[in-house]
């Protein structure tokens, strides 16, 4: 399990994160939403361990997260970030191929190689194995992004649970790819009992896939619950300041849709 | 088929510019033995060379020739490449460490520290320095320069390294403050030079291979092993850290260490280079940035390519310095700064034009 406990982190004398107590079960995907500005990457980067909290502590698997080594961690566990500053013309496939840099030292290139060309297949990034990263769109090097990560965790360590953390990966991606890529993550938590967190600004989306939600909003956890209790009108009005009106979505009847009303006279 | 072209991306074709690179730069010192004022053939030089290992070849020489090689052209050569390999190593790992094709050890004052320290060195010789100076001998100029460059590089890194974390942005600002710093004193020094002192230091601060003798590269040799041998070790973490420092971290490398590990050693390198050298410029970018265009920008071949081609790139330098004006020298610095400045120039512009 990955947890966060009665975590507080403060940027430049701001209050991000106000006393935040969350966790990812193994198997299980955590949708984080939230407005702009709530905290949703603050939270990730703290739980990641980019970000050292003030207050409270980040375990997995009851070891706190300080405790861990640094390349026994980038085995079981694969961060996705909102944006690369790649600038230098890298290949697609070293580009992914990178993923497996934690496992190369008893690993064989062969085995290493299969896993990259799963990956690729997976994100539907085979197509350009060759291309220069650099020279991709946004949507495009973000699922390149994912399969690197997915190479990380792709195979177990032990009996240790995998974790993958997404930071917005549906943000530059086509309808199509926002499901596939949710898709890729349902499928790595039922199938490899990995836990989930996944940054979403998409309430359907996040309704869609994932069996929990955390909503954010200005540093404090609003609702931490199944997508069905969580999405509640009266709650997205006062947490985005939107009207919607929650109906039940017509070939998944357990879960509920998100309809946003039109706002008359808006300026 | 298709996995096999998939497999091991490059390995091939690493291993031949690899070999390619170290043909080219085993024909450079075979060539550069033989140029200058005093002519010895290429198979003179092989003769006179595997008559070390007692073999012999069918080209007649003298003891002339030998000495020639042994104690004027010998030195020079391998200090010439031993300094361009490390110039041209320690350019694509501080490329690597700030992310940006256009860095460059001078930048971040290594090369401008070592050369106050020497110009001090110089100029208070026979003065404030004058036991220090008689202790060291031959490692006292190397010495004054390799600690200027590492007193910058630490300075400049304190300062930027504030709260655990580097941050490469102030690196680079503090560089250029402490850039500016060490030219003013190195003019201030240089004023109150006298005139024997002044055209030492014109000689050594526009860059010469021509004093070399095998004391000076027998005192350089550790740390430019040190630089060489220790840098290509940290090829993956550099090739990670081009993703961003956090993803670097999450890939499982010691970010922190790593970037303290390459500044370190490139300090020791550069230092050296300077000590021994004086000032030769572009070659730590012109180098590795020839290498990415062919080859992509793994450091896993970059930093190997680099040293080999960094070595033929000096000697053939180092060639037209002593052919050009014979029998006068033209400072090899000069012919890098003659060469490279277009080359740099070209660069911004290309930059400018694909990076929009």
């Amino acid at each position: 399990m990955l947890e966060a406990r009665k975590i507080v982190v403060d940027i430049g004398g701001k209050r991000l994160l106000d006393d935040i107590t969350l966790c990812v079960k193994p198997g299980e995907v955590l949708a984080v939403v939230g407005p702009n500005g709530a905290g949703k990457s603050t939270l990730l980067k703290t739980m990641c361990g980019d970000l050292i909290p003030q207050h409270g502590f980040i375990t997995m698997n009851g070891t706190e997260l300080d405790d861990w080594p640094i390349a026994e961690l980038a085995r079981v566990r694969g961060v996705l970030p909102q944006n690369s500053t790649l600038s230098f013309p890298f290949t697609v496939l070293e580009v992914v191929a990178m993923g497996r840099c934690p496992h190369r030292r008893n690993g064989d290139p062969a085995h290493d190689d299969a896993i990259v060309r799963q990956a690729m297949a997976l994100t539907d990034t085979e197509g350009f194995v060759d291309r220069i990263y650099t020279t991709l769109s946004g949507g495009e090097r973000q699922r390149v992004q994912l399969a690197r990560v997915l190479t990380q965790i792709w195979e177990p360590v032990g009996d240790l649970p995998r974790y993958l953390l997404l930071d917005e990966p549906t943000s530059a991606l086509d309808l199509a790819h926002q499901h596939s890529v949710l898709a890729i993550a349902r499928r790595f938590a039922d199938r490899f009992q990995a836990g989930v967190l996944a940054i979403l600004h998409d309430l359907n989306l996040a309704a869609l896939y994932a069996d929990r939600i955390a909503v954010l909003h200005s540093g404090r956890l609003m609702a931490f619950d199944s997508p069905e209790r969580v999405l509640d009108a009266d709650l997205i009005m006062e947490i985005f300041g939107y009207p919607v009106t929650i109906a039940v979505h017509p070939t998944k009847t357990d879960c509920p849709l998100v309809i946003p009303h039109l706002l008359q006279n808006a300026e | 088929m298709m996995k096999a072209a998939f497999a091991m991306p490059g390995e091939t074709k690493r291993y031949a510019v690899l070999g390619g690179l170290t043909l080219v730069l085993f024909v450079m010192v075979i060539v550069s033995l033989g140029i200058g004022a005093y002519s010895i053939s290429p198979g003179q030089v092989l003769a006179i060379l595997s008559e070390v290992f007692g073999l012999q070849l069918p080209w007649p020489f003298d003891d002339g020739h030998r000495a020639i090689l042994e104690s004027i052209r010998g030195p020079r050569i391998a200090l010439g490449v031993l300094i361009g390999a490390t110039l041209a190593v320690s350019g694509a790992a501080m490329q690597g460490l700030f992310r940006n094709p256009l860095a460059d050890p001078a930048l971040i004052g290594v090369s401008s520290g070592a050369a106050l320290a020497a110009v001090a060195a110089i100029v208070l010789e026979t003065s404030l320095l004058r036991n220090v100076a008689q202790i060291l001998g031959y490692y006292y100029l190397p010495a004054a320069a390799f600690s200027g460059g590492f007193a910058v590089t630490w300075l400049v890194y304190r300062f930027a390294g504030s709260g655990g974390r580097l941050d490469i942005a102030s690196l680079l600002l503090a560089g250029v403050a402490v850039n500016a710093l060490a030219g003013s004193l190195t003019g201030l020094l240089t004023s109150i030079a006298d005139d024997q002192q002044l055209r030492t230091l014109t000689f050594w601060s526009m860059g010469s291979l021509g004093g070399a003798n095998w004391s000076q590269v027998v005192a350089g040799l550790p740390f430019f092993l040190l630089n060489l041998l220790l840098l290509p070790y940290f090829s993956s973490a550099l090739n990670a850290l081009l993703l961003g420092e956090a993803e670097a971290g999450h890939l499982g490398f010691s970010v922190e260490t790593v970037k303290t590990a390459v500044i370190v050693l490139v300090a020791l390198g550069v230092g050296c280079c300077v000590a021994l050298g004086g000032i030769i410029g572009f070659i730590g970018l012109v180098v590795p940035h020839l290498l990415r265009l062919r080859l992509g920008p793994d450091h896993r071949i970059i930093l190997p390519g680099s040293a080999l081609l960094g070595a033929s790139l000096l000697l053939a330098s180092d060639g037209l310095a002593r052919s050009l004006a014979v029998p006068a020298e033209i400072p090899i610095g000069i012919v890098t700064g003659v060469l490279g400045s277009p080359f740099f120039l070209w660069l911004l512009y290309r930059q400018r034009m694909l990076g929009g």
